[in-house]
């Protein structure tokens, strides 16, 4: 049960691994035509700024139809996002408080699938980019700093949410 | 990237245009309608060719073969409603009296882009499926026809 987040998966029997596979199927012959037309850099340009602005309305969207304050908001959206994209990897929690939740992914089949098909690029931003836009449905009361990630050729992947104090 | 998954084929359209929309609606701004359409056109031709082909395995390819095709895949997960008028073993025709893809792209006011990563589809499609067969279809509900009226025949 996904929740706030069934109309994004669109078919709750399909795994996030395999929508997003799905995805790539279709996007990257697309884009590969694109480079060849314009070139690489135009056609990243182009295919980055779409899927980055697609990533940011879609979640915020969804943010905005959540009650509650910022740091609701995140956590509603995050409880189902972090169960459908935690059965694609393996991590270990570092800390886990008030303050701050510390996690390292140290196994990513996103990242698996996309660096074996030469598209990192579009792999971070179909799945990673969607931790900040996550992240930014808890504005001002939720931050996430990500200094590395296995898509981008790090061991693991480096979550760090900060919360602010509850007032 | 050739492994199944599975799911509806509805459900797998929407998929894929929930990432196709906002790429080509970019490009469209940036390189105008033409040249999108025709890139992007082209990489689904190719696509559908493929697609043809590996149906064209499981549903055999002779006239019959896009009827079963459209009633257990298209039509799979209440994608389509299908009404067959005619069938021989060398023509077939069927209309689809209501289309859920096609009421997908409606909602979203992107008919046109429906028709693009959609419909465009299935003339490829059959010349990959068989291409001794032949499809005309002279209207689609996507652009505003009362039915998609799909005609086969064997070429002679």
């Amino acid at each position: 049960m996904t929740g706030v987040l069934d109309d994004y998966m669109v078919d709750p029997k399909v795994s996030l691994l395999d929508k997003t596979r799905i995805q790539a199927q279709v996007l990257v012959p697309v884009l590969r035509a694109l480079r060849a037309e314009v070139g690489n850099d135009k056609a990243d340009a182009i295919v980055k700024q779409a899927l980055r602005d697609w990533s940011r309305q879609l979640f915020a969207a969804i943010g905005d139809g959540i009650e509650g304050s910022p740091r609701r908001k995140w956590a509603t959206l995050q409880s189902p996002w972090g169960e459908i994209s935690g059965r694609e990897v393996e991590f270990e929690i570092r800390r886990n408080d008030k303050a701050a939740l510390e996690i390292d992914v140290t196994r990513c089949r996103f990242a698996e699938f996309f660096r074996a098909l030469g598209e990192p690029e579009l792999g971070a931003l179909l799945i990673c980019e969607a931790d900040f836009d996550i992240a930014s449905a808890g504005d001002g009361e939720v931050s996430l700093d990500r200094a590395q990630t296995i898509m981008q050729g790090a061991p693991s992947c480096t979550f760090r949410y900060k919360f602010a104090p509850r007032t | 990237m050739s492994d199944e998954i599975a799911i509806g084929h509805l459900q797998k359209r929407k998929i894929e245009a929930g990432v196709l929309i906002p790429f080509i609606t970019a490009c469209r701004e940036k390189f105008g309608d033409g040249p999108t359409r025709e890139a992007v056109a082209a990489t689904i031709r190719a696509l559908a060719a493929e697609e043809g082909a590996k149906w064209a395995g499981s549903f055999g390819s002779d006239v019959a073969g896009p009827r079963e095709l459209a009633e257990t895949v298209w039509a799979g997960g209440g994608g389509l409603d299908i009404q067959v008028l005619d069938q021989t073993d060398d023509r077939l025709a069927f209309n689809v009296t209501r289309c859920r893809y096609a009421e997908f792209y409606k909602e979203l006011g992107l008919e046109d882009l429906g028709s693009l990563i959609h419909c465009s589809r299935d003339h490829a499609m059959v010349a990959g499926f068989n291409d001794g067969i032949e499809l005309t279809r002279s209207q689609t509900i996507m652009e505003g026809g009362r039915c998609c009226d799909f005609r086969f025949r064997r070429k002679t």
